[in-house]
C-alpha cells in the first residue's frame, strides 16, 4: 500500500481531535497577529505518536522533495520508537534517519552516530542527511540534527512531559539560524515528569506555558490500547493527577488476553496462582502482606522486597508456561518496578530468556505489553512509599500500569500503600472490577 | 584576620557537605547545603575577571582563557607533543624535523586542514626546533594528564591557613626528573615570562598535589615527593620555571574563591561581578575569549527581550546547582567517603587489573564488588564507566566501556591509552550515567544555549516578522496570542 493510501486509511479512522491534531500541525506557524503552535495532549494508548507520525507524512507528501521534519525526542528509546511508527506508514528507513551519538552507521537502515558538529561525516554523508526527510534526534542532540538539517524545516518535540522550559528554550536558540516553519509539542503532561533537583526546573514546557498565559492543546481522549478494565485503573490514577477520563476504543474494550490470540492452559498452573492468571480478570491487585519479611534499603536509597521479587519471578515463569500465542509463542510478561534495585533482584530470580522482560518504569515510557506485572516494592511499618508519593514523581505509578494491554497485574502491600493517606494508591484498589488477591504466600 | 583585597573580603569559609549529604541520605533539592568543588579552570577565571567567572559559573562558557579562534589547538598540541615523547620513551625517536611533520600529518588526520596547519605552524614547529634534542630525556616515568584533587588543599594568609577543594589536570609529569609541565600555545618568541595567568594555573596544580598525603598516592609512587618538584610553563618558545613563594599567589587564589563562592549563591553577587569587570567596551580585552559573551549589540526584535531576559536568567542558578548535585557531590564523595561508603551508595566497584592489551583491560572483581555495575547494566543497560588507575585523589581517569563479563572477569575497552603500572583500580559511573538526574555537563550546554538566545534577535522588523523563533518569543513573553489551529 502506497503511503498515501496508508494516510487516508488512519486518517478516517481517526477520531475529530486526532484529526484536527493533525490539521494544525500541518499549517504554517505565522499566522498574523497569532502564532499556531500545536500542542497534542494524548494519554497512553491514544496514539499521539501516530498522529505526529500521520503529520510528518502527510507534511512530506504535500511539501515534496525539499521539505524537511525534525523529530525530538527526550530519549533515545523514544527516538526509535518514532522511527519505527514512521517506518510502518511506508516511509523507507534509509529516509528516516535516526542521529545518535553511538558511533555506529547503518544508512540502510537509517541509523546514524556522528559527532554533534558532524565532522566525521564525509561532505557526501551531510549532503545525504541534509536531503534527508526526516531526522530524529534527542532535544540533547539536537546539534546534530540541526547541523543537518535541509533548507525548510519543521520541529516536533515528543514526550513533553520530560522537557522543561530550560531544555525547550535552548532548543529554540539553536534553532536561530534556520526559522522553522512550524512547532509542535506531543505527549502526556502526567506521565514520566522532569527529573531535576531544582524546583524552578521542575515543571513541563506545557505546564510553564500554561503559567504564562492559556495554551490550549488538543486534548486526545480515546485510547486503543487497553482493556476497559486496566482503563479503569488508569483512570482511578488519572483522577488523582487531576487529569480528564479517558475511554477505551471499541476495538481493545473487551480484548484481554485471549482476545490478543493467547491460549490458557490452566493445568500447567499452580491453584493459588490460577486466579491471578485467569484472562478474564483483567487487572488484578495482590496484597503481598503475607509474603516474607519487609522491603530491605540497598545503595543510592533504592529498595528491594525480597519475598515480592520471587513472586513477581514465579508469576512471569506462569505466565509464560500457560499462555501460548497464535504463532505457538509463548508469553513473555513484562515486569516493571520504580525502584533499580527491585530489578536487579527479580532478574536474578528469573531464567536468562526471561531477564531482558524485567525494566525500572523510566525505561518502559513508550512501550506497550499484552501483559505487565508491577512490583511497588514498599513494604514497611511506617507506611512509607518514599518517592511514589512525590506530587510529580508519583507519575510513575501511572506510567506503569498503563503500559498493559490486555492483562495488568498489581503486586503491593496493602497494609503500607492503604490507609496512609496515600490517595493515588486508594483510589487503585477501589477500581470497580478490581480482582483482588488476598492471603499468598 | 581578614584582608579586604580588592573589595571582597577574605578568607572565605568553605562549606563542605556533611555526612548525611555525602551519604545521600538527604533529599537532593534546590540550592546545595555545600559550596561548589572547582577545578583549576575555573579559579583561573576567577583571577582573570569577575565577570569571566560568572559566565563560567552561570552561563556555561569557561573560554575567558582560550583565545577567539584557537578553540582545539592547545588540545591537539599537547596531545602531539605527549604522543610524541610516549614514542621517545619507547626509542622511537623522529629522525628530523620532516619525519616530526609527516608523524604529525598522520595524527591529527581527523582534524579540519586548518587547524592541522595552524597548530604545525605556529606551535609544534617551533615547539621541535628548540626541544628535538631534549626528547632524549623521554623515560617511562612521564606520565601525561594526571588528574589530582583533594577537597582540604591549604592557602597561606597571614597566620592563618584555610583550606578549599580544588581539583585539576596535570599536563606533564616526570617523576624522574622531577618537573611538573604546564604546556600552552599561549606566548610569543620574545616573551620574558610566562604568559598571563599560567603560573598561577601551574602552582595551583602543585598546591594541589603536594597537598595530597602519602597514604593516598597510588601504591607504586609512595616515595615520591612532589614538594621538590620543579615548576615549568613551557610556551612553543620557551620554558619558564614558576617560583613558588609567591605571596601573591596564594592571595589571588583567596580572592578567586570568594568570588566563586559569592556567584554560586546567586543574589546580588552577579551585579557586584559586573562591577569590578576587569575591561569595558572600549578597552577591551582583545585576548580575552569570553568577550564575545561580554560585549554584544542589543538587537530591537523580540521587542520582548526584557522578558525573556528577565525569565531566563532565572534558570542560571538552577541549573549550576543541578551541576553541583550531580558532579560536585560525587567529587566530595570521592574525596570524603570510606571507599566501603562508596559501594554501598553503588558507586564504586573495586577490582584488580588482570592485563591490558589492544586497548582492552581485563579485571578481576569479586562478587561481591561487582553489584553496582550489574545494577547499572541491568536496570538502566548503562555499558560505560569511569576507570580510575590509582586514587581519586591522584590517578588517571578513562572512559572505560563494559565489553563482556565471564564469571568474575570483566573485560572493559578502555582505547589505546598509556596507563601507569598498578594492580588495583577503581570502577564508578559514566559521567552520562543515566542513573544520576542528567549528565552534568548538559545543564552546561543548556545553559549556554539559553544565554545565546536571549541576546539574539534582529534590527530590521520585517525580517524578525518573517522569523518563527523571534514571534515564538514573542508570544511566550510578549503579546502575541498562542493559537493551537488556525480558526
Amino acid at each position: 500500500m502506497m503511503v498515501e493510501d496508508k494516510i487516508a486509511r488512519l486518517r478516517s479512522t481517526f477520531d475529530n481531535p486526532q484529526n484536527r491534531a493533525v490539521d494544525a500541525i500541518l499549517e504554517h506557524c505565522l499566522a498574523g497577529e497569532e502564532f499556531v503552535f500545536p500542542i497534542v495532549d494524548g494519554p497512553p494508548g491514544t496514539g499521539k505518536t501516530t498522529v505526529g507520525a500521520v503529520a510528518v507524512a502527510e507534511y512530506l507528501q504535500q511539501m515534496g522533495t525539499r521539505a524537511q521534519v525534525l523529530y525530538m525526542c527526550y530519549t533515545h528509546y523514544a527516538a526509535s520508537q518514532a522511527k519505527e511508527t514512521l517506518e510502518k506508514l511506508g516511509l523507507p528507513p534509509e529516509k528516516v534517519v535516526r542521529l545518535t551519538y553511538e558511533m555506529q552507521k547503518n544508512w540502510e537502515k537509517g541509523i546514524v552516530g556522528c559527532r554533534p558538529d558532524l565532522s566525521d561525516l564525509s561532505s557526501n554523508e551531510i549532503r545525504r542527511l541534509k536531503q534527508c526527510p526526516v531526522l530524529l534526534s534527542t532535544l540533547y542532540g539536537s546539534k546534530r540534527a540541526l547541523e543537518a538539517r535541509g533548507t525548510k524545516c519543521r520541529v516536533i518535540v515528543d514526550e513533553f512531559s520530560q522537557v522543561d522550559p530550560a531544555m525547550f528554550f535552548s532548543t529554540v536558540s539553536k534553532l536561530t539560524k534556520y526559522n522553522p516553519s512550524g512547532y509542535a509539542l506531543l505527549g502526556d503532561p502526567k506521565q514520566l515528569p522532569v527529573v531535576t533537583t531544582q524546583p524552578l526546573l521542575s515543571s513541563n514546557i506545557k505546564s510553564y506555558l500554561d503559567g504564562r498565559k492559556p495554551t490550549p492543546s488538543h486534548k486526545l481522549n480515546i485510547q486503543h490500547r487497553m482493556h476497559e478494565d486496566i482503563c479503569a485503573a488508569v483512570n482511578s490514577l488519572r483522577a488523582d493527577l487531576g487529569a480528564y477520563p479517558i475511554e477505551s476504543s471499541k476495538d481493545v474494550k473487551d480484548r484481554d488476553l485471549l482476545g490478543l490470540k493467547y491460549t490458557w492452559d490452566k493445568n500447567v498452573v499452580d491453584s493459588d496462582l490460577r486466579d491471578i492468571l485467569d484472562p478474564s480478570n483483567p487487572f488484578v491487585i495482590v496484597n503481598t502482606d503475607s509474603m516474607g519479611e519487609n522491603e530491605q534499603r540497598v545503595f543510592r536509597g533504592s529498595v528491594k522486597n525480597v519475598a515480592e521479587a520471587e513472586f513477581a519471578a514465579r508469576l512471569s515463569i506462569m505466565f509464560q508456561n500457560s499462555f501460548k500465542g497464535a504463532d505457538d509463542k509463548r508469553l513473555t510478561p513484562l515486569i516493571l518496578s520504580p525502584y533499580a534495585a527491585q530489578v536487579n533482584e527479580i532478574s536474578s530470580k528469573l531464567p536468562p530468556m526471561l531477564q531482558e522482560s524485567c525494566l525500572t518504569v523510566y525505561r518502559a515510557q513508550g512501550r506497550e505489553y499484552p501483559c505487565v506485572i508491577v512490583s511497588f516494592v514498599r513494604k514497611n511499618p511506617a507506611k512509607t512509599i518514599g518517592f511514589l508519593d512525590d506530587l510529580i514523581l508519583k507519575a510513575q505509578t501511572y506510567v506503569a500500569c498503563s503500559r498493559a494491554q490486555g492483562k495488568l497485574v498489581v503486586l503491593l502491600s496493602f497494609n503500607t500503600f492503604l490507609g496512609a493517606g496515600h490517595r493515588a494508591f486508594e483510589y487503585l484498589s477501589q477500581t470497580p472490577k478490581a480482582y483482588v488477591v488476598d492471603g499468598i504466600k | 584576620m581578614v584582608i579586604f583585597m580588592d573589595e571582597r573580603a577574605i578568607p572565605v569559609s568553605w562549606r563542605r557537605p556533611e555526612k548525611e549529604v555525602l551519604l545521600e541520605n538527604r533529599y537532593k533539592y534546590s540550592r546545595p547545603p555545600f559550596d561548589p568543588f572547582p577545578t583549576v579552570t575555573n579559579l583561573i577565571n576567577a583571577s582573570k575577571c569577575p565577570v569571566a567567572i560568572l559566565h563560567d559559573i552561570l552561563h556555561g562558557v569557561e573560554d575567558a582563557m582560550i583565545p577567539l579562534g584557537k578553540y582545539g589547538l592547545g588540545t591537539l598540541y599537547q596531545r602531539f607533543i605527549a604522543h610524541l615523547k610516549i614514542c621517545a620513551a619507547r626509542n622511537d625517536f623522529p629522525s628530523s624535523s620532516s619525519d616530526i611533520h609527516y608523524r604529525f600529518e598522520t595524527f591529527a588526520s581527523d582534524e579540519k586542514e586548518k587547524t592541522r596547519s595552524d597548530c604545525w605552524r605556529y606551535y609544534v614547529e617551533p615547539w621541535c626546533s628548540k626541544r628535538l634534542v631534549n626528547l632524549s630525556e623521554a623515560n617511562e616515568n612521564i606520565f601525561f594528564e594526571l588528574s589530582i584533587a583533594n577537597a582540604y588543599v591549604p592557602f597561606k594568609l597571614g597566620e592563618k591557613t584555610p583550606t578549599y577543594p580544588l581539583r585539576g589536570r596535570i599536563d606533564e609529569i616526570d617523576l624522574k626528573n622531577q618537573r611538573i609541565i604546564e604546556r600552552t600555545i599561549k606566548g610569543k618568541r620574545t616573551d620574558q615570562s610566562p604568559p598571563p595567568l599560567k603560573d598561577f594555573q601551574l602552582w595551583l596544580l602543585w598546591k594541589t598535589l603536594s597537598s595530597i598525603e602519602k597514604k593516598n598516592y597510588p601504591e607504586r609512587w609512595g616515595k615520591v615527593n612532589f614538594e621538590d618538584f620543579e615548576l615549568i610553563v613551557e610556551t612553543p618558545y620557551h620554558d619558564f620555571v614558576v617560583e613558588k613563594d609567591n605571596p601573591d599567589l596564594q592571595k589571588r587564589a583567596h580572592v578567586a574563591y570568594a568570588w566563586i563562592k559569592d556567584l554560586a549563591g546567586g543574589g546580588k553577587s552577579e551585579y557586584e561581578a559586573y562591577q569590578h569587570r576587569t575591561c569595558n567596551h572600549i578597552t577591551t580585552d582583545t585576548e580575552c575569549g569570553a568577550r564575545l559573551a561580554c560585549f554584544r549589540r542589543p538587537y530591537k526584535h523580540p521587542t520582548c527581550r526584557g522578558e525573556v531576559h528577565k525569565e531566563i536568567r532565572k534558570f542560571y542558578p538552577p541549573l549550576f546547582w543541578q551541576q553541583m548535585w550531580d558532579d560536585h557531590l560525587f567529587r566530595y564523595q570521592l574525596l570524603m567517603l570510606e571507599k566501603k561508603d562508596l559501594g554501598d551508595l553503588g558507586y564504586l566497584s573495586e577490582g584488580r587489573v588482570v592485563s591490558l592489551k589492544d586497548g582492552k583491560i581485563e579485571m578481576k572483581i569479586d562478587p561481591g564488588q561487582a553489584a553496582p555495575i550489574l545494577v547499572r547494566r541491568t536496570s538502566s543497560g548503562e555499558r560505560n564507566n569511569l576507570l580510575v588507575i590509582g586514587s581519586f585523589f591522584l590517578g588517571f581517569e578513562l572512559d572505560a566501556t563494559l565489553e563482556e563479563i565471564s564469571g568474575d572477569k570483566f573485560v572493559m575497552s578502555v582505547g589505546k591509552k598509556k596507563i601507569p603500572p598498578s594492580e588495583r583500580a577503581m570502577i564508578l559511573p559514566a559521567e552520562s550515567s543515566i542513573l544520576r538526574t542528567s549528565p552534568w555537563w548538559l545543564s552546561r550546554y543548556t545553559q549556554r544555549d539559553l544565554f545565546n538566545l536571549e541576546r539574539w534577535g534582529y534590527e530590521i522588523e520585517a525580517k524578525a516578522k518573517e522569523h518563527s523563533v523571534i514571534q515564538l518569543l514573542e508570544c511566550v513573553f510578549g503579546t502575541k496570542k498562542i493559537v493551537r489551529e488556525r480558526p
